[in-house]
Protein backbone atom coordinates (compact mmCIF):
# COMPACT_ATOMS: atom_id res chain seq x y z
CA UNK A 1 0.00 0.00 0.00
CA UNK A 2 3.02 2.27 1.14
CA UNK A 3 4.07 1.50 -2.50
CA UNK A 4 0.93 2.65 -4.55
CA UNK A 5 1.11 5.79 -2.70
CA UNK A 6 4.20 6.69 -3.30
CA UNK A 7 4.01 5.94 -6.93
CA UNK A 8 1.39 8.05 -6.99
CA UNK A 9 2.99 10.68 -5.60
CA UNK A 10 6.23 10.54 -7.18
CA UNK A 11 5.07 9.00 -10.83
CA UNK A 12 1.79 9.98 -11.27
CA UNK A 13 -1.28 9.19 -11.80
CA UNK A 14 -3.75 6.33 -11.00
CA UNK A 15 -2.74 3.02 -11.25
CA UNK A 16 -3.86 1.93 -14.57
CA UNK A 17 -2.26 5.15 -15.80
CA UNK A 18 0.92 4.25 -14.19
CA UNK A 19 0.58 0.54 -15.69
CA UNK A 20 -0.76 2.20 -19.16
CA UNK A 21 2.69 3.83 -18.94
CA UNK A 22 4.48 0.62 -18.42
CA UNK A 23 2.80 -0.70 -20.84
CA UNK A 24 3.60 1.37 -23.35
CA UNK A 25 7.61 1.51 -22.65
CA UNK A 26 7.15 -2.58 -22.81
CA UNK A 27 5.61 -2.44 -26.43
CA UNK A 28 5.87 1.40 -27.49
CA UNK A 29 3.28 2.06 -30.61
CA UNK A 30 0.90 -0.85 -29.64
CA UNK A 31 -1.67 1.75 -27.66
CA UNK A 32 -4.32 -0.35 -25.39
CA UNK A 33 -6.96 1.43 -27.77
CA UNK A 34 -7.03 2.70 -31.37
CA UNK A 35 -9.91 4.89 -31.46
CA UNK A 36 -9.87 8.25 -33.50
CA UNK A 37 -6.43 9.21 -32.32
CA UNK A 38 -5.09 6.76 -35.78
CA UNK A 39 -3.53 10.18 -37.54
CA UNK A 40 -0.58 10.41 -35.17
CA UNK A 41 0.00 6.35 -34.94
CA UNK A 42 0.01 6.79 -39.17
CA UNK A 43 2.46 9.29 -38.82
CA UNK A 44 4.71 7.19 -36.94
CA UNK A 45 4.54 4.67 -39.42
CA UNK A 46 5.12 6.83 -42.16
CA UNK A 47 7.79 8.50 -40.41
CA UNK A 48 9.40 5.32 -39.95
CA UNK A 49 8.57 4.36 -43.32
CA UNK A 50 10.47 7.30 -44.99
CA UNK A 51 13.35 6.05 -42.78
CA UNK A 52 13.18 9.00 -40.46
CA UNK A 53 14.62 8.27 -36.50
CA UNK A 54 11.76 8.11 -34.15
CA UNK A 55 11.11 10.23 -31.24
CA UNK A 56 12.07 8.24 -29.20
CA UNK A 57 15.42 7.19 -31.15
CA UNK A 58 15.91 10.68 -31.51
CA UNK A 59 15.45 11.75 -27.86
CA UNK A 60 18.11 8.42 -27.37
CA UNK A 61 20.52 10.24 -29.38
CA UNK A 62 20.36 13.43 -27.33
CA UNK A 63 20.77 11.86 -24.20
CA UNK A 64 24.08 10.16 -25.94
CA UNK A 65 25.44 13.92 -26.73
CA UNK A 66 23.92 14.13 -30.21
CA UNK A 67 22.80 18.21 -29.82
CA UNK A 68 21.37 18.29 -33.83
CA UNK A 69 18.54 14.95 -32.50
CA UNK A 70 17.75 18.06 -30.14
CA UNK A 71 17.23 20.56 -33.21
CA UNK A 72 15.10 17.68 -34.55
CA UNK A 73 12.64 17.36 -31.66
CA UNK A 74 12.54 21.13 -31.67
CA UNK A 75 11.89 20.94 -35.45
CA UNK A 76 8.93 18.33 -35.03
CA UNK A 77 7.58 19.57 -31.66
CA UNK A 78 7.53 23.35 -31.41
CA UNK A 79 4.72 24.10 -33.70
CA UNK A 80 2.37 21.80 -31.87
CA UNK A 81 3.35 22.28 -28.56
CA UNK A 82 3.05 26.24 -29.77
CA UNK A 83 -0.23 25.83 -30.99
CA UNK A 84 -1.47 23.23 -27.94
CA UNK A 85 0.07 26.63 -25.57
CA UNK A 86 -1.49 29.35 -27.41
CA UNK A 87 -4.66 27.92 -27.36
CA UNK A 88 -4.60 28.28 -23.69
CA UNK A 89 -2.32 31.40 -21.95
CA UNK A 90 -3.20 34.75 -23.28
CA UNK A 91 -0.63 36.19 -25.77
CA UNK A 92 2.47 35.24 -27.80
CA UNK A 93 4.86 36.42 -25.43
CA UNK A 94 3.89 34.02 -22.63
CA UNK A 95 3.14 31.15 -25.02
CA UNK A 96 6.75 31.33 -26.41
CA UNK A 97 7.89 31.70 -23.23
CA UNK A 98 6.21 28.38 -22.00
CA UNK A 99 7.29 26.47 -25.05
CA UNK A 100 11.09 27.71 -24.31
CA UNK A 101 10.41 26.50 -20.74
CA UNK A 102 8.99 23.27 -22.11
CA UNK A 103 11.86 22.42 -24.17
CA UNK A 104 14.06 23.32 -20.82
CA UNK A 105 12.38 21.13 -18.62
CA UNK A 106 12.92 18.58 -21.20
CA UNK A 107 16.61 18.70 -21.14
CA UNK A 108 16.66 18.59 -17.20
CA UNK A 109 14.54 15.44 -17.43
CA UNK A 110 16.79 13.59 -20.08
CA UNK A 111 17.79 11.51 -17.21
CA UNK A 112 14.66 9.75 -16.52
CA UNK A 113 14.53 9.43 -20.21
CA UNK A 114 14.47 5.00 -20.92
CA UNK A 115 14.71 4.30 -24.61
CA UNK A 116 11.63 2.30 -24.79
CA UNK A 117 9.40 5.45 -23.32
CA UNK A 118 7.37 7.35 -25.48
CA UNK A 119 8.09 11.14 -25.66
CA UNK A 120 5.09 12.70 -27.27
CA UNK A 121 3.06 12.16 -23.78
CA UNK A 122 6.10 13.71 -22.04
CA UNK A 123 6.07 16.72 -24.03
CA UNK A 124 2.64 17.14 -23.92
CA UNK A 125 2.60 17.14 -19.69
CA UNK A 126 5.49 19.11 -19.24
CA UNK A 127 3.52 21.89 -21.57
CA UNK A 128 0.08 21.25 -19.61
CA UNK A 129 2.06 21.18 -16.39
CA UNK A 130 3.60 24.82 -17.52
CA UNK A 131 0.61 25.86 -18.52
CA UNK A 132 -1.55 25.20 -14.86
CA UNK A 133 1.64 26.11 -13.90
CA UNK A 134 1.54 29.78 -15.29
CA UNK A 135 -2.39 30.40 -14.26
CA UNK A 136 -1.18 30.07 -10.59
CA UNK A 137 1.23 32.10 -11.06
CA UNK A 138 -0.14 35.01 -12.81
CA UNK A 139 -3.49 34.48 -10.90
CA UNK A 140 -5.62 33.64 -13.60
CA UNK A 141 -8.21 30.61 -13.65
CA UNK A 142 -7.97 30.25 -16.90
CA UNK A 143 -7.85 32.29 -20.22
CA UNK A 144 -9.96 31.86 -22.86
CA UNK A 145 -9.58 34.97 -25.01
CA UNK A 146 -8.09 32.94 -27.48
CA UNK A 147 -8.64 34.74 -31.14
CA UNK A 148 -9.87 32.71 -33.95
CA UNK A 149 -7.65 33.56 -36.09
CA UNK A 150 -4.94 31.76 -33.61
CA UNK A 151 -6.54 28.42 -34.44
CA UNK A 152 -7.83 29.40 -37.71
CA UNK A 153 -5.77 28.85 -40.65
CA UNK A 154 -7.72 30.48 -43.03
CA UNK A 155 -8.21 33.62 -41.52
CA UNK A 156 -4.50 35.18 -42.42
CA UNK A 157 -6.43 35.10 -45.89
CA UNK A 158 -9.03 37.50 -44.75
CA UNK A 159 -8.59 40.89 -45.24
CA UNK A 160 -5.03 40.34 -47.28
CA UNK A 161 -5.86 39.03 -50.16
CA UNK A 162 -3.35 36.55 -49.85
CA UNK A 163 -3.40 32.59 -50.85
CA UNK A 164 -4.87 30.89 -47.71
CA UNK A 165 -2.87 28.78 -46.06
CA UNK A 166 -2.46 25.04 -46.87
CA UNK A 167 -5.34 23.01 -47.30
CA UNK A 168 -7.58 25.97 -47.50
CA UNK A 169 -7.10 26.66 -51.83
CA UNK A 170 -10.06 27.84 -53.37
CA UNK A 171 -11.58 29.20 -50.48
CA UNK A 172 -13.12 32.72 -51.12
CA UNK A 173 -13.13 35.41 -48.54
CA UNK A 174 -16.89 34.90 -47.52
CA UNK A 175 -15.73 31.41 -46.94
CA UNK A 176 -13.12 32.19 -44.65
CA UNK A 177 -15.02 34.77 -42.88
CA UNK A 178 -18.13 32.11 -42.07
CA UNK A 179 -15.76 29.53 -41.23
CA UNK A 180 -13.19 31.91 -38.60
CA UNK A 181 -16.96 32.66 -36.60
CA UNK A 182 -17.84 29.67 -36.82
CA UNK A 183 -14.32 28.73 -34.78
CA UNK A 184 -14.70 31.27 -32.50
CA UNK A 185 -18.10 29.88 -31.60
CA UNK A 186 -16.72 26.32 -31.25
CA UNK A 187 -14.01 27.71 -28.91
CA UNK A 188 -16.16 29.79 -27.03
CA UNK A 189 -18.60 26.44 -26.16
CA UNK A 190 -14.70 24.84 -25.71
CA UNK A 191 -13.98 27.28 -22.92
CA UNK A 192 -17.28 26.37 -21.24
CA UNK A 193 -16.55 22.95 -20.30
CA UNK A 194 -14.65 21.77 -17.23
CA UNK A 195 -11.28 22.03 -17.83
CA UNK A 196 -10.87 17.86 -17.17
CA UNK A 197 -12.98 17.88 -20.63
CA UNK A 198 -11.14 20.91 -22.34
CA UNK A 199 -7.76 19.04 -21.77
CA UNK A 200 -9.14 16.04 -23.31
CA UNK A 201 -11.10 17.46 -26.66
CA UNK A 202 -7.54 19.63 -26.52
CA UNK A 203 -5.71 17.23 -26.90
CA UNK A 204 -7.80 14.39 -29.18
CA UNK A 205 -9.00 17.30 -31.63
CA UNK A 206 -6.62 19.61 -32.18
CA UNK A 207 -3.62 17.15 -31.57
CA UNK A 208 -5.06 13.81 -32.99
CA UNK A 209 -3.09 11.95 -29.68
CA UNK A 210 -5.17 8.73 -29.27
CA UNK A 211 -7.09 7.95 -25.99
CA UNK A 212 -3.76 6.13 -24.57
CA UNK A 213 -1.77 8.89 -24.59
CA UNK A 214 -4.20 11.42 -23.54
CA UNK A 215 -4.46 9.13 -20.66
CA UNK A 216 -0.53 9.29 -20.07
CA UNK A 217 -0.55 13.05 -20.22
CA UNK A 218 -3.26 13.69 -17.86
CA UNK A 219 -2.76 10.85 -15.42
CA UNK A 220 -6.07 9.11 -16.03
CA UNK A 221 -7.29 5.73 -16.98
CA UNK A 222 -8.21 5.47 -20.57
CA UNK A 223 -11.87 4.86 -19.60
CA UNK A 224 -12.07 7.61 -17.28
CA UNK A 225 -10.31 9.87 -20.35
CA UNK A 226 -12.93 8.26 -22.87
CA UNK A 227 -16.07 9.28 -20.73
CA UNK A 228 -14.51 12.71 -20.57
CA UNK A 229 -14.11 12.91 -23.91
CA UNK A 230 -18.23 11.51 -24.72
CA UNK A 231 -19.11 13.90 -22.02
CA UNK A 232 -17.27 16.91 -23.56
CA UNK A 233 -18.55 15.97 -27.06
CA UNK A 234 -21.89 15.94 -25.89
CA UNK A 235 -21.84 19.27 -23.86
CA UNK A 236 -20.59 20.90 -26.91
CA UNK A 237 -23.27 19.41 -28.67
CA UNK A 238 -25.71 21.17 -26.97
CA UNK A 239 -23.42 24.74 -26.59
CA UNK A 240 -23.50 24.06 -30.52
CA UNK A 241 -27.03 23.06 -31.47
CA UNK A 242 -27.27 24.83 -34.83
CA UNK A 243 -23.62 23.17 -35.35
CA UNK A 244 -23.77 20.06 -34.54
CA UNK B 1 -7.49 11.06 -11.89
CA UNK B 2 -10.55 9.19 -12.91
CA UNK B 3 -13.78 8.81 -10.29
CA UNK B 4 -16.08 5.71 -10.24
CA UNK B 5 -18.69 7.80 -11.95
CA UNK B 6 -17.17 8.09 -14.93
CA UNK B 7 -16.11 4.69 -15.25
CA UNK B 8 -19.55 3.45 -14.35
CA UNK B 9 -20.91 5.64 -17.80
CA UNK B 10 -18.39 5.08 -20.00
CA UNK B 11 -19.73 4.86 -23.32
CA UNK B 12 -19.92 2.84 -26.66
CA UNK B 13 -16.80 2.02 -28.09
CA UNK B 14 -18.07 3.53 -31.53
CA UNK B 15 -19.94 6.70 -29.57
CA UNK B 16 -16.32 8.67 -30.60
CA UNK B 17 -16.34 8.45 -34.10
CA UNK B 18 -20.03 9.40 -34.60
CA UNK B 19 -19.35 12.35 -32.42
CA UNK B 20 -16.10 13.19 -34.27
CA UNK B 21 -17.79 13.50 -37.63
CA UNK B 22 -20.14 15.87 -36.17
CA UNK B 23 -17.38 17.97 -34.72
CA UNK B 24 -15.97 17.45 -38.56
CA UNK B 25 -18.76 19.02 -39.73
CA UNK B 26 -19.38 21.91 -37.68
CA UNK B 27 -15.41 23.07 -38.07
CA UNK B 28 -16.47 21.86 -41.69
CA UNK B 29 -12.54 21.77 -42.40
CA UNK B 30 -9.48 19.59 -41.83
CA UNK B 31 -8.38 18.95 -38.25
CA UNK B 32 -6.36 21.76 -37.57
CA UNK B 33 -5.50 24.31 -35.03
CA UNK B 34 -2.58 25.38 -36.99
CA UNK B 35 -1.79 29.36 -35.91
CA UNK B 36 -2.42 32.16 -38.67
CA UNK B 37 1.41 33.42 -38.85
CA UNK B 38 3.41 30.25 -37.16
CA UNK B 39 5.71 31.55 -34.89
CA UNK B 40 9.14 31.92 -35.73
CA UNK B 41 10.85 28.93 -34.78
CA UNK B 42 14.38 29.61 -35.22
CA UNK B 43 13.78 32.43 -32.99
CA UNK B 44 12.40 30.49 -30.30
CA UNK B 45 14.95 27.77 -30.75
CA UNK B 46 17.78 30.21 -30.31
CA UNK B 47 16.18 31.67 -26.93
CA UNK B 48 16.09 27.75 -26.12
CA UNK B 49 20.02 27.18 -26.73
CA UNK B 50 20.25 30.68 -25.01
CA UNK B 51 18.60 28.56 -22.01
CA UNK B 52 20.53 25.69 -22.47
CA UNK B 53 24.14 26.90 -22.65
CA UNK B 54 23.52 28.60 -18.79
CA UNK B 55 22.54 24.79 -17.40
CA UNK B 56 26.14 24.75 -16.37
CA UNK B 57 27.49 24.12 -12.88
CA UNK B 58 27.15 21.96 -10.47
CA UNK B 59 23.51 22.98 -9.86
CA UNK B 60 22.52 22.06 -13.26
CA UNK B 61 24.18 18.98 -12.49
CA UNK B 62 22.55 18.00 -9.68
CA UNK B 63 18.69 19.44 -11.50
CA UNK B 64 19.96 16.82 -14.53
CA UNK B 65 20.36 13.56 -12.61
CA UNK B 66 17.23 11.01 -12.38
CA UNK B 67 14.70 11.06 -10.26
CA UNK B 68 15.23 8.08 -8.80
CA UNK B 69 18.70 9.68 -7.95
CA UNK B 70 17.19 13.13 -6.97
CA UNK B 71 15.21 11.32 -4.33
CA UNK B 72 17.96 8.98 -2.79
CA UNK B 73 20.35 12.30 -2.58
CA UNK B 74 17.48 14.29 -1.03
CA UNK B 75 16.58 11.27 1.45
CA UNK B 76 20.48 10.68 2.37
CA UNK B 77 20.37 14.86 3.20
CA UNK B 78 17.52 13.93 5.92
CA UNK B 79 19.29 10.62 7.15
CA UNK B 80 22.24 12.19 7.72
CA UNK B 81 20.88 15.07 9.95
CA UNK B 82 19.34 12.37 12.08
CA UNK B 83 21.96 10.24 12.27
CA UNK B 84 23.90 12.95 13.37
CA UNK B 85 21.48 14.06 16.39
CA UNK B 86 21.39 9.75 17.14
CA UNK B 87 25.57 9.83 17.03
CA UNK B 88 27.05 13.21 18.23
CA UNK B 89 23.95 15.09 19.93
CA UNK B 90 21.57 12.37 21.16
CA UNK B 91 19.52 12.54 24.39
CA UNK B 92 20.40 11.78 27.55
CA UNK B 93 17.49 10.08 28.24
CA UNK B 94 17.07 8.37 25.10
CA UNK B 95 17.64 4.39 27.09
CA UNK B 96 14.74 5.58 29.61
CA UNK B 97 12.45 6.87 26.28
CA UNK B 98 9.09 5.03 25.52
CA UNK B 99 9.99 2.79 22.79
CA UNK B 100 6.21 3.31 21.50
CA UNK B 101 6.40 7.05 21.66
CA UNK B 102 9.84 7.28 19.80
CA UNK B 103 8.66 4.84 16.90
CA UNK B 104 5.37 6.67 16.55
CA UNK B 105 7.77 9.74 15.90
CA UNK B 106 9.00 8.27 13.42
CA UNK B 107 7.36 6.62 11.37
CA UNK B 108 4.90 9.84 11.36
CA UNK B 109 8.21 12.11 10.27
CA UNK B 110 9.29 9.12 8.12
CA UNK B 111 6.41 8.40 6.21
CA UNK B 112 5.62 12.01 5.95
CA UNK B 113 9.20 12.71 4.87
CA UNK B 114 9.06 10.06 2.12
CA UNK B 115 5.80 11.59 0.67
CA UNK B 116 6.26 15.09 0.51
CA UNK B 117 10.08 13.80 -0.63
CA UNK B 118 8.09 12.41 -3.82
CA UNK B 119 5.82 15.38 -4.06
CA UNK B 120 8.63 17.82 -4.02
CA UNK B 121 11.11 16.37 -6.31
CA UNK B 122 8.17 14.82 -8.76
CA UNK B 123 9.10 15.40 -12.43
CA UNK B 124 7.38 17.84 -14.28
CA UNK B 125 6.91 15.04 -17.30
CA UNK B 126 4.72 13.02 -15.23
CA UNK B 127 0.66 14.49 -14.22
CA UNK B 128 0.77 17.23 -11.63
CA UNK B 129 -0.47 15.31 -8.15
CA UNK B 130 -3.77 17.41 -7.01
CA UNK B 131 -3.64 20.39 -6.00
CA UNK B 132 -4.08 19.69 -2.38
CA UNK B 133 -1.46 16.78 -2.17
CA UNK B 134 1.34 18.62 -0.64
CA UNK B 135 -1.21 20.43 2.72
CA UNK B 136 -2.79 16.98 3.22
CA UNK B 137 0.50 15.37 3.68
CA UNK B 138 1.79 18.30 5.56
CA UNK B 139 -1.63 18.33 7.34
CA UNK B 140 -1.32 14.53 8.19
CA UNK B 141 2.00 14.97 9.57
CA UNK B 142 1.10 17.78 11.63
CA UNK B 143 -1.75 16.18 13.13
CA UNK B 144 0.37 13.08 13.96
CA UNK B 145 2.80 14.67 15.72
CA UNK B 146 0.43 16.85 17.74
CA UNK B 147 -0.88 13.84 19.23
CA UNK B 148 1.98 12.52 20.51
CA UNK B 149 3.29 15.42 21.71
CA UNK B 150 0.44 15.99 23.57
CA UNK B 151 0.64 12.67 25.66
CA UNK B 152 1.41 13.42 29.39
CA UNK B 153 5.21 14.74 30.30
CA UNK B 154 7.84 12.32 31.57
CA UNK B 155 8.82 12.44 34.47
CA UNK B 156 12.53 14.13 34.15
CA UNK B 157 15.75 11.90 34.96
CA UNK B 158 16.88 15.51 35.27
CA UNK B 159 15.94 18.14 37.22
CA UNK B 160 17.20 20.77 34.72
CA UNK B 161 14.60 19.01 31.96
CA UNK B 162 11.74 19.35 33.73
CA UNK B 163 9.48 22.07 32.79
CA UNK B 164 8.11 25.24 34.50
CA UNK B 165 4.60 25.90 34.40
CA UNK B 166 3.17 28.67 32.54
CA UNK B 167 3.51 30.00 29.45
CA UNK B 168 6.62 32.51 29.72
CA UNK B 169 8.72 29.59 30.86
CA UNK B 170 7.59 27.36 28.03
CA UNK B 171 8.61 29.91 25.23
CA UNK B 172 12.02 30.30 27.25
CA UNK B 173 12.79 26.80 26.92
CA UNK B 174 11.73 26.84 23.49
CA UNK B 175 13.73 29.20 21.54
CA UNK B 176 16.68 27.07 21.46
CA UNK B 177 14.86 24.21 19.98
CA UNK B 178 13.13 26.29 17.60
CA UNK B 179 15.99 27.83 16.48
CA UNK B 180 18.05 24.94 15.74
CA UNK B 181 15.10 23.45 14.66
CA UNK B 182 15.01 26.15 11.88
CA UNK B 183 18.53 26.23 10.88
CA UNK B 184 18.13 22.85 10.31
CA UNK B 185 15.13 22.40 8.63
CA UNK B 186 15.77 25.54 6.15
CA UNK B 187 19.48 24.07 5.27
CA UNK B 188 17.48 20.92 4.22
CA UNK B 189 15.25 23.36 2.58
CA UNK B 190 17.58 24.96 0.50
CA UNK B 191 20.03 22.07 -0.84
CA UNK B 192 16.33 20.24 -2.28
CA UNK B 193 16.02 23.49 -3.81
CA UNK B 194 18.70 23.04 -5.93
CA UNK B 195 17.53 19.28 -6.62
CA UNK B 196 14.47 20.87 -8.26
CA UNK B 197 14.21 20.74 -11.55
CA UNK B 198 11.70 24.00 -11.12
CA UNK B 199 8.32 24.22 -13.57
CA UNK B 200 6.07 24.13 -10.61
CA UNK B 201 5.60 25.68 -7.24
CA UNK B 202 6.29 22.49 -4.73
CA UNK B 203 7.71 25.04 -2.02
CA UNK B 204 5.22 23.27 0.55
CA UNK B 205 5.81 20.21 0.16
CA UNK B 206 9.73 20.78 0.26
CA UNK B 207 8.83 22.46 3.50
CA UNK B 208 6.92 19.96 5.18
CA UNK B 209 9.77 17.57 4.33
CA UNK B 210 12.02 19.73 5.98
CA UNK B 211 10.38 20.71 8.77
CA UNK B 212 9.27 17.31 9.71
CA UNK B 213 13.10 15.95 9.10
CA UNK B 214 13.85 18.69 12.00
CA UNK B 215 11.19 17.26 14.33
CA UNK B 216 12.62 13.86 14.29
CA UNK B 217 16.12 15.07 14.76
CA UNK B 218 14.84 17.60 18.20
CA UNK B 219 13.14 14.01 19.34
CA UNK B 220 16.36 12.32 19.63
CA UNK B 221 18.12 15.66 21.24
CA UNK B 222 16.30 17.24 22.96
CA UNK B 223 14.76 15.51 26.66
CA UNK B 224 11.88 17.53 27.36
CA UNK B 225 8.88 16.24 26.74
CA UNK B 226 6.49 18.91 28.52
CA UNK B 227 3.40 19.27 25.69
CA UNK B 228 3.63 22.90 25.29
CA UNK B 229 7.62 22.70 25.28
CA UNK B 230 7.59 19.99 22.35
CA UNK B 231 4.00 21.95 20.50
CA UNK B 232 6.14 25.73 20.59
CA UNK B 233 10.21 24.50 20.21
CA UNK B 234 9.61 21.52 17.75
CA UNK B 235 6.35 21.24 15.98
CA UNK B 236 6.92 25.30 15.40
CA UNK B 237 9.63 24.30 13.58
CA UNK B 238 6.88 22.57 10.78
CA UNK B 239 4.80 25.56 11.67
CA UNK B 240 7.12 28.18 11.06
CA UNK B 241 8.76 26.46 7.39
CA UNK B 242 5.13 25.50 6.01
CA UNK B 243 4.03 29.33 7.27
CA UNK B 244 7.14 31.13 4.89
CA UNK B 245 6.32 28.47 2.17
CA UNK B 246 2.03 29.31 1.93
CA UNK B 247 3.39 33.11 2.26
CA UNK B 248 6.09 32.91 -0.52
CA UNK B 249 3.53 31.49 -3.02
CA UNK B 250 0.92 34.56 -2.63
Amino acid sequence: MVAAVFRRLAFGGSRSAVLGYARARLAPGQGACGGPGWPSRMADRQQQAAGERSDEQLMAAYVAGDAAAFRALFDRYGEPLYRLVQRRVRGEADARDLVQQTFLQLHRARADFRADARLRPWLFTIALNLVREHYRRTGRKREDAVSPELLDPLAASVGTGEPAASGSVGVTAPEAIEQRERLARVQAALARLPDAQREVIELHWFEDSPYDEIALIVGASVEAVRVRAHRGYARLRALLPGEV
Amino acid sequence: MSDPSERATAPQPDAEPRLDAELSRALRGPRSGAPAAPPDLDGLFAAVGRDLQRERGVVAWLRARSTSLRLVLAGSASGAVVLAAYAWFARPDLGAYPVARMVAVVLIAVSVLAASLALALRPTQRPAAPSWAAAAVAGLGLLGLLAVYLLPALPALDPSHAQAPGLEAALHRAWPCLGIGLVVAAALYALWSLLDRGGARRGLAAAAAAGLTANLALQLHCPITAPAHLILGHLGVALVMLGSALAARR
